[in-house]
């Protein structure tokens, strides 16, 4: 087999699930805690000058 | 030697579909934050703590109104508070002081030697204590308690003595 033919193959066989299951575990984590403690700071009153 | 491109060269980059995901991800959740946090400090009114006014360190305790510091009662809910932190002796002064729930409290926070900090637990006044300088933020405290303020910007040996309290009652 030629080596560019290889080279397909291998990307045809790329579904690297775990790490997109671990992505998109990150992703939402990131906004749940996120938007945790924006809704704290909003529930704490607004300051000003 | 390496090959020139030639002219015609269409010249591309190669983005893998997941990185490509996750990159428009990545940017999609910074707009959705930055668009929330310029919604709320629009909507509520908030702004950032900034410097009030310029004094002396060496004679706020002398002259002014630092010089006297404490609560000032301006009309029936509304109060001005004047305090001094202390690096020497490790201290804010006054260390205490109460308001009626519903009071708009404006506080007027400076130091008479080294940088301190001044962080009301419980809301979100949050200010650097800078000598020389006056920072100020109101916040109308809407619920009877305790609320404990610290220095959370090192300033010595006796940094964790650095606290007050403000008592809201009914």
């Amino acid at each position: 087999m030629a080596p560019e033919q290889k080279s397909n193959h291998e990307d045809e066989q790329f579904h690297p699930r775990g790490t997109v299951a671990v992505m998109i575990l990150f992703f939402f984590t990131t906004i749940a805690l996120w938007g945790y403690v924006y809704l704290i700071m909003l529930s704490q009153g607004p300051t000003t000058p | 030697m390496t090959t020139p491109i030639q002219p015609d060269t269409k010249l591309s980059v190669h983005i893998d579909p997941y990185e490509r995901g996750w990159m428009i991800a990545a940017a999609a959740m910074l707009v959705v934050f930055a668009v929330a946090v310029t919604l709320a400090s629009y909507s509520l009114g908030i702004q950032l703590p900034g410097p009030e006014q310029r004094v002396n360190p060496q004679t706020i305790t002398t002259s002014g109104p630092w010089a006297n510091p404490g609560l000032r009662q301006l009309s029936a809910s509304k109060y001005e508070a004047y305090i001094v932190a202390h690096g020497v002796g490790w201290y804010f002064n006054p260390r205490e002081f109460s308001v009626p729930v519903g009071s708009e409290v404006t506080f007027y926070v400076t130091s008479a030697d080294v940088q301190h900090g001044f962080k009301l637990i419980g809301t979100n006044i949050n200010m650097m204590i800078i000598p020389g300088q006056v920072s100020t933020l109101t916040h109308k405290f809407d619920k009877p308690g305790q609320f404990n303020w610290v220095c959370h910007e090192y300033c010595g040996l006796g940094h964790a003595a650095m606290y007050g309290t403000v008592t809201v009652t009914q």
